[in-house]
């Protein structure tokens, strides 16, 4: 069973505020309003949230690129927040656009990543490489936006990390590289019971099967957390006429379409809605949607 | 629930090749290395050009030396840190090795244009562009006022780093080279301003004497004034310069 390894990793009171962009009397911004967030090992985790929820900004700060403004941050054991504190080994990041410059190469992140890590499989690299159709001496300027993405994904994956964090990973590649890229982490995942992936994402629809972990924020607060199975099987989506109005108490997020409500409402509470409910099965999407809808509200 | 399903045990930890300031080195060079080039580079051309020809072209080095602390911060300043950050590299060792970085182009540069000051045959009119001749008159300038000025600007941009330095370690923006250039300059004017002062003040207890107004207690009181403000400028800048390094590294 996988509840015998430590988290991957635990976030606890994590306030962060970026100074303002303006020279002078600008107030920092508060991205992340002390919050709690714990990435099971073994496990994937989906970091959900509309543009600006602070998901860039948390992975950033798992890291350790930005000091936190408040609170502890543990990932694979060690804490991460200090001037001295430093990523582990194990760990690969792969941000939504690649940080490394432009006239970087797959061969300079490989010479590089040699330098972070004792076992390196270049072979595997290569071959993942040559699968994304990326010659290994192209500069990364050259490279389209998703073979940006697939290259840092095929270097990082040939250290064979313990945690792999992954901003917005999807978001510009076509739907047959997406498919190879969730083999290539299916397949890494299953090599270690004890890898741990944190992703995030601004829709989780077609990637149900491959979650077992959801974190959504919202405006730098977690709304919900918890297995997305469990997310999904504590919620009904139910279709009510507005006609007597339900009581809007039980309902968790809900959206009028003409003369009926469509609501999410609690498994346990079901009973309560009124005998003219239709009632079906709540999606992992349906939640994170009528919950984001209904904390906008 | 059995206990044992929910025991936390550490998972295996691995250990690194690499030492976070080896890895930082190699990727500040890996970063860099076409500027360090160029410095170098430039360095030569200016030495050879004040051979030959111009003498004031030192200047540009000098002015590079104090950008230096912009010029290597980078326009994808966050995607550096970001790297820095996936590297296993600490903030605090990516500040310490981007203040050595900064100070060896420094010192690349400021060799050159001292070099290009120090190694040029002057003849008894010839000043160059920060001279602060202690004798009046035409007379050839010495070691000690070429020293003198060369001690002036490197402290001046030693205090440009220690003022500047600091906005490169913040996420969103680095500084901007613009401002190091007029830092300096306001460096410049204060030292002159200091210089005057010290001047004045060391020259108060030949006032009244009976050699006061003569040429040689003038040449003195020149000198030591000379000598002063160069070693309150130098001190006060690495005394600020190390102790700004120390508040960049706890506030890393």
């Amino acid at each position: 069973m996988i509840t015998d390894l430590a988290p991957a990793i635990a976030v606890q009171d994590l306030s962060v505020h970026l100074p303002s962009q303006r020279r002078f009397g600008g107030a920092p911004h508060h991205v992340l309003r002390g919050i709690d967030v714990t990435v099971p090992s073994g496990q994937v985790t989906a970091l959900v949230g509309s543009n600006g929820a602070g998901k860039t900004t948390l992975l950033r700060t798992l890291s350790g690129a930005i000091r936190p403004s408040a609170g502890s941050v543990t990932v694979l054991g060690d804490p991460i927040g200090g001037p001295e504190d430093a990523l582990p080994a194990g760990v690969g990041v792969v941000p939504d656009q690649p940080f490394q410059p432009d006239h970087w190469s797959a061969d300079d992140m490989v010479r590089i990543l040699r330098k972070m890590e004792h076992r390196v499989d270049a072979a595997g690299i290569g071959r993942r490489l040559r699968r994304a159709g990326i010659d290994p001496g192209t500069a990364i300027k050259k490279l389209s936006a998703g073979q940006r993405t697939r290259l840092v994904l095929s270097v990082v994956l040939g250290a064979a990390p313990s945690l792999l964090l992954l901003d917005e990973p999807f978001a510009r590649l076509d739907p047959l590289a997406r498919e190879d890229v969730l083999d290539e982490l299916r397949r890494h995942q299953a090599e270690g019971e004890d890898r741990a992936i944190l992703l995030s994402t601004h829709e989780l629809g077609s990637l149900e099967r491959f979650v077992d972990h959801v974190v959504l924020l919202h405006e730098g607060k977690v709304l919900l957390e918890g297995p997305l199975l469990d997310l999904a099987d504590q919620h009904l989506v139910a279709t009510i006429p507005i006609d007597p109005l339900p009581p809007m108490r039980l309902l968790r997020g809900h959206r009028r379409t003409g003369d009926v409500l469509d609501a999410l409402v609690a498994t346990e509470d079901a009973v309560f809605l009124p005998g003219n409910a239709c009632l079906r099965r709540a999606t992992i999407q349906d939640v994170l949607t009528f919950t984001l809808r209904e904390a906008a509200r | 629930m059995n206990p044992l399903d929910t025991a936390i045990t550490p998972a295996a930890r691995r250990e690194r090749p690499t030492g976070p300031l080896r890895r930082a080195f190699a990727l500040e060079h890996k970063h860099h290395y076409d500027l360090l080039g160029l410095y170098g580079i430039l360095a030569v051309v200016v030495i050879q050009l004040s051979w030959f020809a111009e003498i004031h072209v030192g200047f540009v080095l000098i002015l590079l030396a104090a950008r230096a602390p912009c010029d290597l911060v980078g326009r994808r300043h966050d995607d550096e840190r970001l790297l820095r950050a996936s590297l296993g590299i600490s903030r605090a060792d990516a500040v310490r090795t981007r203040f050595l970085m900064v100070l060896w182009c420094q010192v690349l540069l400021m060799a050159g244009a001292a070099w290009s000051i120090l190694a040029r045959d002057y003849g008894p009119d010839d000043l160059h562009w920060s001279s602060f001749a202690s004798s009046p008159g035409p007379a050839a300038l010495t070691l000690q006022d070429h020293l003198v000025d060369i001690g002036l600007w490197v402290a001046a941009i030693m205090w440009v780093h220690a003022l500047l330095g600091g906005e490169a370690n913040r996420p969103g923006r680095g500084p901007a080279g613009a401002r190091a250039i007029a830092l300096f300059i306001g460096v410049s004017i204060m030292e002159c301003m200091l210089l005057i002062g010290v001047w004045w003040l060391v020259r108060l207890p030949f006032e009244n004497s009976p050699s006061g107004g003569d040429m040689t207690s003038f040449a003195q009181t020149s000198s030591t004034a000379q000598l002063i403000t160069v070693a309150l400028a130098l001190g006060s800048a690495v005394l600020v310069l190390l102790w700004r390094r120390r508040s960049w590294i706890r506030h890393a």
